[in-house]
C-alpha cells in the first residue's frame, strides 16, 4: 500500500488553508459582535449584548418580555448576544421573590452587565432569644432564666454609636466604604461615589464606555440610616420612615428598590459586611440571606 | 572537501568551535529557546497592553490549531490503514521473488543496567522473526560503568542465543573516554566499528550488503521486521541514500502502564505515524535502521550529543548534501510504556524521557550551521528543510501552552475596557468550542490505539473499552506536562547552555509469577 500521495496532502493542505483565511475574518468579526443582516443582502450589522448575573438559581431571565434562560446551579449568570444597538427591558423573576426590572442600552460591540437583586416577597427572620432558658438539674428542678450573650453582643452594635459618625436631626450621615466605593449623605441624597482608579470602575457607574465617578440615590422618603446590603458592592439597605428597603445604586434607568420589612419602628445592622440584623423595640432578629 | 571531512561535521555544541563559528552556533542553540519564549513572552505582552490583537491572535491561531489537527488526522487514518496492510502482509513471500541472500544484519543492542528480562525479551523476538538468522549478527554493547551486572546478564543472554545467529558479539564500551558525552551514540558508534572489525571483516562481508538495525534495549520486533526491511533496502532506488524508520509501539508492558503512561505513550506512536506520512518531515527516532556503507562513511553515530537517533539522520542529510531522506517502513516494533514502581515516578520518568526526546532541539544548531557551512546543498533544500524543522520545535513547546492556557489570558489581563466588548465574552467561548471539536478526534485516536493492543497477560484484567476511550480525555494535560513543558524545559536548557546530559529511561518489570 502506497503513502498518502502528495496530490493528496496538497489538496488537503491547500483546502485547510482557504478555510483558515476564510474562517479566521469570519470568526473575529462574529466575536466582534458583527452578524449577517438578512433585512438587507450583502450588509452586517454591529451587535451587542447583556451579561446578567443573578447569583442564584431558578431565576427566569426576560429580555423585552421573551425568555431567554433559566439560571441553574451551574449557570447563575446568562451572556445574552446578538443584539441590535437600542434600550432593551431586561426582567428578572422568581416564585416567591420580589421582580427586579432594568432598562439598558445595548451598544454595537459591547456588553451591557447588570445584576439583578430579587429579595423574598416574605424576609425569612430569626429571633434572638434575649434570654436563655437553662435547668439546673444537679440540685433542684427550678428553671433560671440566663440573659442571651448573643442577643446581648447584636443589641450592643445597635447602642454603639459610630465614632466618625455625624448627624443632622433625620439622617445618619457616617461615610461609608466598601473597595473604593464610597457612600455620603453630604447634599441630603446619598452619593455613591467611585475612588479607585479608572480602569477598575464597577460596570453601574459606566454607559458605553463613558464612566463617571458619582451617583444619586433616589429614595421616596429621607434616608435615616443606610449600609452596603451585605456582600454586595451595589446595592444599599436604607432606612425609610415606613422601614427597611433595598436599593441598587445603579442609575442607568430608574433604580429598583424593594422592601425588606414594614415598619416605621424597625432598625438594622450589618455586622462584618455578611449579617443582617434587625431590631423592633427589644426584639433583634437575624436575617438568612 | 566534502562536508563530512570539514571539522564543522560532527559538532555536538557552541563549545566545540572558535571564533565567528562559536558565535554563529551559540546563537543558533538560542534560537529555538527564544522563539518559544518569544510567542508565550508576546502573548502576554499583547494580552496586557493590546488585549483586542491578543484576541484576534488567539482566534487566528485557535481556528489553525483545529485545522492542523484535522490536516495531521488524515494522515493518522492514512497510516493506520497502511500500518494493517504491512502488518498482514507476508514480506517472506514477497521476499523470497528477490535476490536477497546477500544481504547482512547486524543488530546494535545498547544497554546500561537493564534487567535479564528486558534484554532477553528483546533477543528472544529476533530469534522468532522470519528471517535466516544466520544472516544476521547480534552486537550485545555494554558499558563499562554499568559494572559487572551487565557484563554477567550480556553473557547468560550469549549463552542462551547465540546458536541462533551468524554471529554474536558483546561489546564494552570504555567508560569516561575523553570527548565523548556518557550515552548511546557514544556506545553504538564503538560497538559498530567492533562489529565491522570482528564480525565484517573477519568474515569478509561486504560493506554494501549490510544493514545496521540500532535497537533500544526494549525493542521487541514483529515476526517479518526483517524481511519487510530488507524488501525496502532492496527495492528502493538508491538504499544508501535512505534511513529506514520503523513505527514505535509501546506495547510490551502497555497493560501494566497507568492511564497518563498509555496515553502519552500511544500519543508519541500517533505523531510517528502522521509523520510517517510526511516523510519530508521524519528524521530518525529511536530505533532504526540503516546501511553499514553510510554509517562506516561517516563514522557512524556522533559521540559527544543527546539525540544521537536524530542526529544520525542529519549527519547524512548534511553528508549528502540533502540528498538524503528517511523511508518510512510503517510497520511497528514495540518498546516499554513508562512504568515505575510508583505512579509519580512514572510520571517523572515520563516527563524525563520526553524532555530527553524534545532535546532534539539540539540537531537545529547543528542542522542550520551546516546549511550555512555547506554550500553544495540548494537554497530551496535550506529554506525548506530548516522551515519545518523550526516550526516543528516551535509548535511543540507553544501550541499546547497557547491553546490550553493563553488561550483566556486577554480576558484575564485585559483591563475593563477589554473586558466590556463582546469580544471579550466570545473569545473563552470560542476557544472552548474549538477545543471539544479538536477533542472529536480523540474518538479515532483512541479506536487506532485499541486496535494495536496485544492480549493482556493472564494474571492482568483488561480495562473495559470504555476505559480505554476515555482515557484519552488525559489528552490536554498529557500534551502539556508531556509535551509542552519538557520541550520548552530542554530548549531553555540549550537556550542558558546548560546542556543536558543523556538520560537511561528505567525499564521497570514487574516479576511474574
Amino acid at each position: 500500500m502506497q503513502p498518502l500521495s502528495r496530490k493528496k496532502r496538497v489538496s488537503y493542505f491547500l483546502i485547510l488553508t482557504v478555510i483558515f483565511f476564510v474562517v479566521s475574518p469570519l470568526l473575529i468579526l462574529y466575536a466582534k459582535g458583527y452578524r449577517p443582516n438578512f433585512g438587507e443582502v450583502f450588509k452586517v450589522a454591529l451587535t451587542g449584548g447583556f451579561y446578567i448575573s443573578a447569583d442564584e438559581a431558578g431565576v427566569s431571565i426576560y429580555v423585552n418580555d421573551a425568555l431567554v434562560r433559566k439560571t441553574n446551579i451551574v449557570q447563575k449568570s446568562i451572556f445574552v448576544q446578538d443584539l441590535k444597538p437600542g434600550i432593551y427591558e431586561i426582567k428578572a423573576s422568581k416564585d416567591g421573590q420580589q421582580s427586579w426590572v432594568k432598562f439598558l442600552r445595548v451598544f454595537p460591540e459591547l456588553v451591557t452587565e447588570a445584576r439583578p437583586f430579587l429579595l423574598d416577597n416574605d424576609t425569612s427572620m430569626e429571633e434572638i432569644p434575649r434570654f436563655s432558658n437553662t435547668n439546673n438539674a444537679t440540685t433542684t428542678s427550678l428553671s433560671t432564666q440566663i440573659r442571651n450573650l448573643e442577643y446581648e453582643n447584636v443589641n450592643k452594635i445597635f447602642t454603639t454609636v459610630p465614632v466618625k459618625a455625624t448627624t443632622t436631626a433625620t439622617t445618619t450621615q457616617s461615610v461609608k466604604s466598601i473597595r473604593r466605593v464610597t457612600i455620603d449623605n453630604t447634599f441630603s441624597r446619598l452619593r455613591i461615589s467611585w475612588e479607585g482608579e479608572v480602569d477598575f470602575t464597577p460596570y453601574y457607574f459606566c454607559e458605553d464606555i463613558n464612566c463617571k465617578k458619582e451617583i444619586f440615590v433616589n429614595t421616596p422618603s429621607s434616608v435615616k440610616s443606610y449600609d452596603f446590603f451585605p456582600g454586595r458592592d451595589d446595592l444599599l439597605i436604607v432606612k425609610l420612615s415606613d422601614g427597611i428597603y433595598v436599593i441598587e445604586i445603579d442609575d442607568r434607568s430608574k433604580q429598583n428598590i424593594q422592601k425588606l420589612v414594614s415598619g416605621p419602628d424597625f432598625d438594622f445592622k450589618v455586622v462584618n459586611g455578611s449579617e443582617l440584623y434587625l431590631k423592633n423595640g427589644t426584639k433583634i432578629y437575624s436575617v438568612s440571606l | 572537501m566534502d562536508y563530512k571531512d570539514t571539522k564543522y561535521f560532527k559538532v555536538g555544541r557552541a563549545s566545540d568551535l572558535f571564533g565567528v563559528d562559536r558565535v554563529i552556533y551559540r546563537a543558533l542553540e538560542i534560537l529555538p529557546g527564544f522563539l518559544s519564549w518569544g510567542t508565550i513572552l508576546t502573548t502576554i505582552l499583547l494580552s496586557l497592553y493590546a488585549p483586542i490583537a491578543a484576541a484576534y491572535f488567539i482566534i487566528a491561531f485557535d481556528i489553525y490549531w483545529l485545522l492542523k489537527t484535522i490536516y495531521l488526522s488524515f494522515h493518522l487514518r492514512h497510516n493506520w490503514k497502511r500500518l494493517k496492510h504491512n502488518m498482514k502482509a507476508d514480506w517472506s513471500l514477497m521476499l523470497s521473488k528477490l535476490k536477497y541472500e546477500h544481504v547482512y544484519h547486524l543488530v546494535v543492542l545498547p544497554f546500561y543496567k537493564e534487567s535479564l528480562e528486558v534484554v532477553e525479551q528483546s533477543v528472544k523476538s529476533i530469534t522468532d522473526s522470519e528471517y535466516d538468522k544466520k544472516k544476521m549478527a547480534i552486537v550485545l554493547a555494554t558499558e563499562e560503568r554499568a559494572g559487572d551486572g551487565a557484563q554477567e546478564i550480556s553473557k547468560i543472554v550469549k549463552d542462551k542465543y547465540a546458536h541462533f545467529f551468524g554471529d554474536f558479539l558483546i561489546t564494552t564500551h570504555p567508560k569516561d573516554t575523553e570527548g565523548e558525552l556518557a550515552g548511546k551514540g557514544s556506545n553504538i558508534a564503538y560497538a559498530t566499528e567492533e562489529a565491522r572489525i570482528n564480525i565484517l571483516d573477519k568474515n569478509k562481508i561486504t560493506y554494501d550488503d549490510v544493514i545496521v538495525s540500532a535497537f533500544d534495549i526494549d525493542t521487541v520486533v514483529y515476526k517479518q521486521y526483517f524481511s519487510c526491511l530488507t524488501w525496502h533496502f532492496l527495492t528502493v532506488p538508491d538504499p544508501y541514500k535512505v534511513s529506514f524508520q520503523p513505527v514505535p509501539f509501546y506495547n510490551n508492558n502497555i497493560w501494566r502502564a497507568p492511564a497518563l503512561s498509555r496515553v502519552a505513550a500511544g500519543s508519541s506512536t500517533f505523531w510517528q505515524m502522521m509523520q510517517q506520512e510526511r516523510p519530508e518531515k521524519l528524521a530518525t527516532f529511536s530505533s532504526h535502521s540503516v546501511s553499514f556503507k553510510s554509517l562506516h562513511e561517516i563514522g557512524y553515530w556522533q559521540k559527544n550529543m543527546v539525540s544521537e537517533d536524530s542526529r544520525i539522520f542529519w549527519n547524512l542529510f548534511l553528508a549528502r548534501n540533502g540528498d538524503y531522506s528517511v523511508l518510512p517502513l510503517s510497520y511497528p516494533v514495540s518498546m516499554d510504556a513508562n512504568v515505575a514502581p510508583t505512579f509519580w515516578q512514572t510520571v517523572k520518568n515520563i516527563y524525563r524521557q520526553h524532555r530527553r526526546w524534545t532535546y532534539g532541539a539540539e540537531n537545529l544548531p547543528y542542522i542550520l550551521f551546516g546549511f550555512i557551512k555547506n554550500k553544495k546543498i540548494s537554497l530551496w533544500t535550506k529554506i525548506k528543510t530548516s522551515f519545518v524543522q523550526i516550526e516543528g520545535f516551535w509548535s511543540l513547546a507553544t501550541n499546547p501552552i497557547m491553546i490550553f492556557l493563553l488561550g483566556w489570558l486577554p480576558v484575564i489581563l485585559g483591563g475593563y475596557r477589554f473586558n466590556e466588548t463582546v469580544l471579550s465574552y466570545n473569545l473563552p467561548i470560542l476557544t472552548r468550542n474549538i477545543m471539544i471539536v479538536a477533542m472529536v478526534g480523540l474518538i479515532m485516536s483512541s479506536i487506532i490505539f485499541i486496535s494495536f493492543l496485544p492480549e493482556p497477560p493472564k494474571d492482568k484484567n483488561k480495562p473495559s473499552k470504555l476505559a480505554l476511550i476515555l482515557q484519552w480525555i488525559l489528552v490536554p494535560l498529557t500534551i502539556l506536562i508531556f509535551g509542552a513543558f519538557p520541550g520548552l524545559d530542554a530548549q531553555t536548557r540549550l537556550m542558558s547552555g546548560k546542556y543536558m546530559g543523556f538520560w537511561v529511561t528505567p525499564k521497570h518489570r514487574e516479576k511474574i509469577s
